[in-house]
């Protein structure tokens, strides 16, 4: 499912300009109420990044740390001390500033916890989510295997829907995990090669950093092809008959929410104009037959993108 | 960035034979009264600016600034203690020499009014509002607080609480302590080194940070409730110094500018309010993929100079091609977002402009 690209590349540029390479994947989310948030060495900490690429500090920092989505507090984060990934603390976003210290354990103590949940924290690699307890004693065990993932770590956001995680692999996958189910929930899409990513659930985007660019994609598939027109009953003189066109993307998937404008030559007329796709990427037309006469009738379907 | 609200005029430089300073034979600094230049003296740093309640022809505060300068005359520096009205910025009087020692830096307005002085040596006191001398026994040594040395102090006596960087805290940390005990109640981390303090209210304080950027902290709760940019230094300033005015409820910033041909002060503060003002808008990024026949929400966010969205934006805007826009012209919520609504007509390309009067 290629998402369609909205907005972009933007650079990533300080307010005079500068190109700058901000940290990304786990290094770096991106927060409505925020922006994109991310450590910029050149900066001197951690700054916050426009959807058209203009970044500005918000305070400053020895190092880029690892984020944490803190399902326990909604819309808040924890953050590594990633100088030896030993210490998990509260992050304070809106200063940039660590809170609350949360757990403190010899080197690489933290180094892979992703989430908080309200029982446990999680990891994602490859396809496999595990957890550990709260402690974070002991080792990550597996609690869900997922279909459609890429490789490596995913950049883990949140969705519209409570409980449900958001994972975006650098390889382009987008996969849903619901946290609470413990499976991995209905959806999933593909943004293309990046270096972290992020869904946006005020806006319903996503939003990518593709190594210094920003680039902004729609939660919806790119259309690719449409299907020519076929009657879902027998076309019949005197009769109305329905007829209907699908509209997929480059991999056979459905675009829903389309327009398709519809015409026609010959005998005969059509219902409407213009109509939408449906959920499954059909849409609908009805053709009227004439009662009286020979003849035939070229119907046309046309989707602009 | 903040509102600009107000700007003082700078105070004059004494000539030479001025009686206020002339003291001696003009042996030294001759690059001074080289001509053009005609003045007798010239700051040399800033070591104090703070506001201070006191009665005024005008007002019942005035605003305070204590400067080092070079002079013609024996001993070749002095200090100059300028004071202007609160509310008008009209300058009052000028004060000249050393008040307290060599070892005594910046002042710091308390919770209360009441004046702070760091010294070079560590500790910080208190000082009479009208002499600005020591007052006796309200020396607060470092070792009371567990530090070496304090840097930054402010004092609530209201809550028994003082908030100060020692020498004990974290780059980017300030401490809040019990005033009376010494003991460390908490310390919270900051967007930078603490530079500044400023007592904003009963419980909540500025701090500005080596990065430029001011954090207001509940230092009872130790929330940090706000991250803003300062006002920025202009660019060529050769000093500045910033302070808040608990009357009129602004930053006051003194910024020390090199001096006129003649050699005339051009040092001058201004007055900002502390609400942020943006400083850009975004680009419009369309939520839904633009299709001939679709009404396209377009995000547009206003910003200030610390990232942070700006609330109550409005935007005019206009279009150019096969679009029109819906609905009324708007403004941004409180994550500084606004949406446009563009109604694509027809095939083609369209150009969204869109600005803003802040």
């Amino acid at each position: 499912m290629a998402l369609e690209l909205l907005a972009g590349p933007f650079a990533v540029t300080d307010a005079l300009g500068t190109v700058l390479l901000p940290e990304n994947q786990q290094f770096a989310f991106y927060d409505d109420a925020l922006g994109l948030c991310s450590y910029n060495a050149t900066l001197d900490g951690y700054c916050i990044i426009q959807l058209d690429g203009r970044a500005y500090l918000r305070s400053n920092a020895a190092r880029a740390n690892r984020f944490v989505v803190d399902l326990q507090r909604p819309g808040e984060y924890l953050v590594h001390e990633s100088l030896d990934e030993g210490m998990l603390y509260l992050f304070d976003k809106r200063a940039g500033v660590f809170g609350a210290l949360l757990l403190s354990g010899g080197t690489n103590f933290v180094r892979d916890i992703q989430a908080r949940a309200l029982d446990r924290y999680l990891n994602v690699l490859n396809n496999a989510v595990r957890f550990k307890p709260l402690d974070n004693s002991g080792s990550w065990t597996t609690e869900a295997t997922l279909s459609g993932t890429g490789s490596g770590y995913p950049a883990v956001s949140r969705t519209r829907i409570d409980g449900v995680l958001c994972l975006v692999y650098t390889d382009g996958q987008v996969v849903y995990y619901n946290v609470n189910a413990k499976a991995q929930h209905a959806g999933g899409a593909a943004i293309g090669a990046n270096s972290g990513a992020w869904y946006s659930p005020k806006h319903d985007v996503f939003i990518a950093l593709v190594a210094n660019q920003v680039k902004i994609f729609a939660n919806a598939v790119r259309p690719a092809a449409l299907s020519n027109p076929v009657a879902e009953t027998p076309l019949t003189k005197g009769k109305v008959s329905r007829v209907k066109v699908r509209l997929t993307g480059a991999d056979g998937e459905a675009c829903a929410n389309e327009l398709i404008g519809w015409s026609m030559a010959g005998a005969g007329s059509l219902a409407n104009n213009q109509s939408t796709t449906d959920a499954d990427g059909w849409s609908y037309n009805d053709y009227r037959a004439p009662v009286i006469g020979l003849g035939s009738a070229t119907i046309n379907a046309e989707a602009r993108f | 960035m903040f509102a600009q609200n107000f700007t003082s005029a700078a105070p004059p430089y004494a000539l030479p034979g001025d009686p206020s300073i002339a003291s001696g034979s003009a042996d030294y600094h001759p690059e001074l009264i080289a001509p053009p230049r005609i003045y007798a003296e010239e700051i040399q740093a800033i070591t104090s600016f703070f506001v201070n309640r006191e009665r005024t022809p005008w007002s019942d505060f005035a605003v305070h600034i204590i400067c080092q300068t070079i002079q013609i005359y024996y001993p070749s520096y002095n200090y100059i203690h300028w004071r202007f009205d609160g509310m008008t910025g009209v300058l009052l009087d000028r004060q000249i020499g050393l008040i307290g020692s060599l070892y005594d830096y910046q002042i710091y307005p308390s919770r209360d009014g009441s004046l702070w002085r760091v010294s070079i040596l560590g500790s910080f006191f208190e000082i009479d509002p009208v002499t600005l001398e020591e007052i006796p026994d309200t020396r607060q040594d470092p070792a009371k607080y567990g530090a070496i040395k304090i840097l930054v102090p402010l004092v609530d006596r209201a809550q028994n609480l003082a908030v100060l960087k020692t020498s004990s805290e974290g780059n980017n940390q300030i401490g809040v302590y019990d005033f009376t005990s010494g003991a460390l109640v908490r310390r919270i981390p900051l967007s930078g080194a603490p530079v500044n303090i400023f007592a904003e209210d009963e419980r909540r304080c500025y701090v500005l940070t080596s990065k430029n950027l001011l954090n207001l902290l509940d230092y009872t709760s130790g929330e940090i409730l706000s991250t803003l940019k300062a006002p920025p230094v202009e660019a060529g300033a050769l000093g500045s110094l910033l302070t808040w005015d608990r009357f009129l409820r602004r930053l006051l910033l003194y910024t020390w500018r090199a001096s006129a041909i003649d050699g005339a002060c051009l040092s001058s503060f201004a007055g900002f309010y502390p609400v942020p003002v943006a400083i850009g808008i975004t680009q419009a990024i369309p939520l839904l993929p633009p299709r001939a026949g679709r009404t396209v929400p377009c995000l547009v966010r206003a910003y200030g100079d610390a990232g942070e969205g700006i609330p109550g934006v409005k935007f005019a805007r206009a279009v150019t091609g096969p679009a029109g826009f819906t609905g009324a012209p708007p403004a941004t919520d409180n994550d500084g977002d606004a949406i446009v609504s563009v109604m694509c007509a027809a095939m083609g390309s369209a150009t969204i402009d869109l600005w803003a009067t802040v």
